[in-house]
């Protein structure tokens, strides 16, 4: 397949997901903000300020990936490194029992219950975002 | 055809961090500034969430129940579903199942259910939602009496409701 077109297609599965993820937590931020606390991860002072800016760098970041390729290899970085945070306190809130919503498409999302589906689709998303940051390698190594 | 996805990697501005740092900002201020402009004035930039009713529930060691496994626990019939609201709000609809005490008037209305629990029992306490905190009350009330299985339904009536579960009782 044309390698081009794989990371083309990677950069757009990742920059409509984002998009997706965004928008219920832009509309609703005290939704989001409960569902940050939930995870209990996050000192108490950092829970608002997260759910008022971290849906907007989810935009921006989702704006980007498609949209600028000047900014491709930082939008994928930060979608790697938020991954990489969200998976960790999956885990962490896994391990301890707690009963909560993922938090992940929809903040109030009930039925999105936290598990390791979540984990899996979240280490999917770190695999494409990683072809994004190193296309590159990836190019010379599947072009060869 | 994909030209304008295809830009050559020279003409990046800055290094990787400083792109990093330009779109982190950026989401930042957007945030910030759509925060601001709210039409409902936006939300709290801090709040104090131990004062929350789930954060008070965890320090007084009841146990947490989503509105899934509430209606689990709620169709099973293992626990003992206990309703804190008044009568009068018990009347207009409560979760299949539930018992009504009513926190208000507790000592009376405990003295009657006592006979239905033993020690171990599962309970699950709830009010009317997220607002009131009748049922975090009664929750630590039943803890101090020797329950030592007391859970609460922080989401209460209104996140069953809105989840949409058959609600017994009502007009």
């Amino acid at each position: 397949m044309n390698v081009r077109f794989i990371l083309v297609a990677c950069r757009v599965l990742l920059g409509v997901v984002f998009l997706i993820a965004c928008v219920h937590k832009i509309l609703f931020p005290e939704a989001f903000a409960l569902a940050i606390f939930r995870y209990q991860v996050l000192p108490d002072p950092l829970i608002n300020l997260t759910a008022i800016t971290l849906p907007w760098i989810e935009l921006v970041v989702a704006i980007a990936i498609m949209f600028a390729p000047r900014f491709k290899d930082a939008a994928a970085a930060i979608i790697l490194g938020m991954l990489g945070v969200f998976t960790l306190a999956m885990i962490y809130n896994i391990f301890r029992g707690l009963d909560i919503s993922c938090g992940c498409f929809s903040a109030t999302g009930e039925a999105d219950l936290l598990g390791w589906d979540n984990v899996l689709r979240n280490l999917g998303y770190m695999f494409l975002a990683g072809v994004v940051l190193f296309e590159e390698q990836v190019r010379r190594r599947l072009e060869g | 055809m994909y030209g304008e996805f295809e830009m050559n990697a020279t003409h990046k501005p800055g290094t990787l961090f400083t792109r990093v740092l330009f779109l982190l900002i950026g989401g930042m201020l957007a945030g910030t500034i759509a925060n601001a402009l709210r039409p409902d004035g936006g939300i709290a930039w801090f709040y104090d969430w131990g004062g929350h009713l789930e954060a008070r529930a965890v320090e007084e060691g009841l146990g947490l129940v989503s509105v899934a496994d509430m209606h689990a626990f709620s169709v099973s019939g293992e626990y003992m579903i206990l309703d804190a609201r008044t009568p009068e709000e018990y009347a207009t609809g409560y979760i299949p199942g539930a018992m009504l005490l009513p926190y208000a008037a507790v000592d009376e209305a405990f003295a009657e259910i006592q006979l239905f629990l033993f020690p171990e029992q599962p309970v699950l306490t709830y009010c009317s939602g997220l607002a009131c905190d009748d049922a975090l009350m009664l929750g630590i009330f039943l803890r101090d009496q020797g329950y030592t299985n007391v859970f609460l339904f922080a989401g209460g009536m209104e996140a069953w409701r809105r989840a949409g579960y058959p609600v017994e009782g009502g007009p």
